[in-house]
């Protein structure tokens, strides 16, 4: 197999799904081996180059569907003008039900909870054994344990970020918007935290609340977040596309 | 939070090793030094959405100021070099992650896509892969039509059986993979004559 041209080779260690030992003296080589190192590096950058562009073109439901990309040969003119007319009718339609689809901002909101505040990390309360108890609880579904061991923690150290973010979280669990709107707000005006996630929380919680005015102010909030590149511009920028 | 263009390393360890207002502030420095890079790695080199390419970003800042505030940080390389490894670790991280939330093992290597187990063991040649996805994009308008659409299924993680049945177009595999590694060795050849 060494006589292979070096891409060939590659290709079929990828292709085969090789066992621990064979991956073992592959990845040797290319530290061995630095003209080799470049060719899987080459490999590896147009797969995934190639992957970035399929997804780009949405191939990616193409593909799992199995759909002829390419028109079969040899079919008549009148065939093809009718697949390409059915093929714009479905565009359209898809488009059509797309639109009507497009999940509510509060739908939005509840899709990122879930995804994103289902657990939270303990080690960020390494040697704080009352904000572990509350993150302990929070993780177990026991939010308003939770929130009472916050509520104390936050009158007793004003100045703590980290707790003000975690209380947000649970007073957004717990359906109090306000409480959670409050926090997000102190959160935001902390101007020493380098990844201040407290406006892009705001946004959620406005979306989750659903009050007359909150949605147009959630999407103010979020277009700002990604004007102005803060944490959360990327989820932001996505909502603002289905808004 | 006023972050000073073009501070050097030597000011961030300088700051991140100080008081706690000054770890801060060194924190928020070199957050915000490598920030565009490095979340653009994210989505573009492992395919993180968005928020998980900040995620990833965020905790390796995190990690790396921890290091630096230790004493860890042995100044055997730049500032960006350390903070690209923690990086590669955290993306490698996320996409284990989602591999999970899908009840995929995750005890290996094996949930995680070519480039991202070729990464997690040569964490070093991630700007050389970012290099040469550019030549890439920049020379793929070039290719052939068959070319694209057989490189991009094989990214998807089609088979050459697969390939062939979706484009219909090929009498079997073996047509595929012969045509299919034909385009790869035009691809680079183009990215070569392009530099």
């Amino acid at each position: 197999m060494s006589q292979m041209d070096p891409l060939e080779y590659i290709d079929e260690f990828y292709a085969s799904n090789p066992g621990a030992g064979e991956k073992a003296a592959f990845h040797r080589r290319v530290k061995e081996d630095k003209a080799f190192a470049e060719q899987v590096i080459f490999y590896l950058a147009a797969r995934q180059a190639a992957k970035n562009k399929a997804v780009e073109q949405g191939m990616e439901a193409t593909a799992a569907i199995g759909t002829q990309m390419a028109l079969p040969k040899g079919k008549t003119i009148a065939i093809r003008r009718w697949l390409v007319a059915a093929s714009v009718l479905l565009v359209v339609v898809s488009g059509a039900l797309f639109l009507l689809k497009s999940p509510s901002p509060a739908r939005m909101a509840d899709r990122y909870i879930e995804a994103n505040f289902n657990q939270l990390s303990v080690t960020m309360a390494t040697g704080q054994d009352s904000l572990q108890t509350a993150l302990r609880l929070y993780n177990e579904k026991d939010y308003a344990g939770a929130e009472r061991y916050l509520d104390s923690l936050v009158s007793s150290r004003r100045d703590d970020y980290g707790i003000k973010k975690i209380a947000g979280i649970v007073s957004l669990r717990l359906t109090h918007y306000g409480k959670a709107l409050a926090y997000f707000t102190q959160l935001e005006k902390d101007s020493a935290l380098y990844a201040n996630p407290g406006k892009f929380y705001r946004a959620i919680a406005l979306m989750k609340r659903n009050a007359a005015g909150d949605e147009a102010e959630a999407k103010k909030l979020l277009e700002t977040v990604v004007a102005e590149k803060r944490e959360g511009s990327g989820q932001a920028k996505e909502w603002l596309q289905k808004w | 939070m006023d972050i000073p263009e073009n501070i050097s390393d030597e000011k961030i360890i300088r700051l991140v090793q100080g008081t706690a207002a000054e770890r801060e502030r060194g924190a928020a420095c070199l957050y915000g030094k490598h920030r565009d890079k490095f979340i653009a790695r994210g989505k573009k080199v492992y395919s993180l959405r968005p928020d998980e390419a900040e995620t990833a970003y965020n905790d390796a800042v995190t990690a790396a100021v921890k290091k630096i505030a230790d004493g860890k940080f042995e100044r055997r390389a730049s500032l960006q070099t350390f903070l690209s490894n923690i990086h590669n670790n955290e993306c490698v991280n996320q996409i284990r992650k989602n591999a999970a939330k899908k009840e995929k093992p995750n005890n290996n290597y094996s949930d995680l896509d070519p480039l991202a187990e070729f990464l997690a063991e040569h964490p070093e040649s991630t700007e050389r892969v970012e290099e040469q996805m550019t030549a890439v994009e920049l020379v793929w308008p070039k290719l052939k039509p068959k070319c694209e659409k057989m490189l991009m299924l094989q990214a998807l993680g089609k088979s050459d059986r697969e390939i062939a049945d979706i484009l219909g177009e090929y009498a079997n595999a073996d047509v595929v993979k012969v045509i299919r590694r034909r385009c790869r060795k035009e691809l680079q050849e183009l990215c070569n004559v392009s530099k």
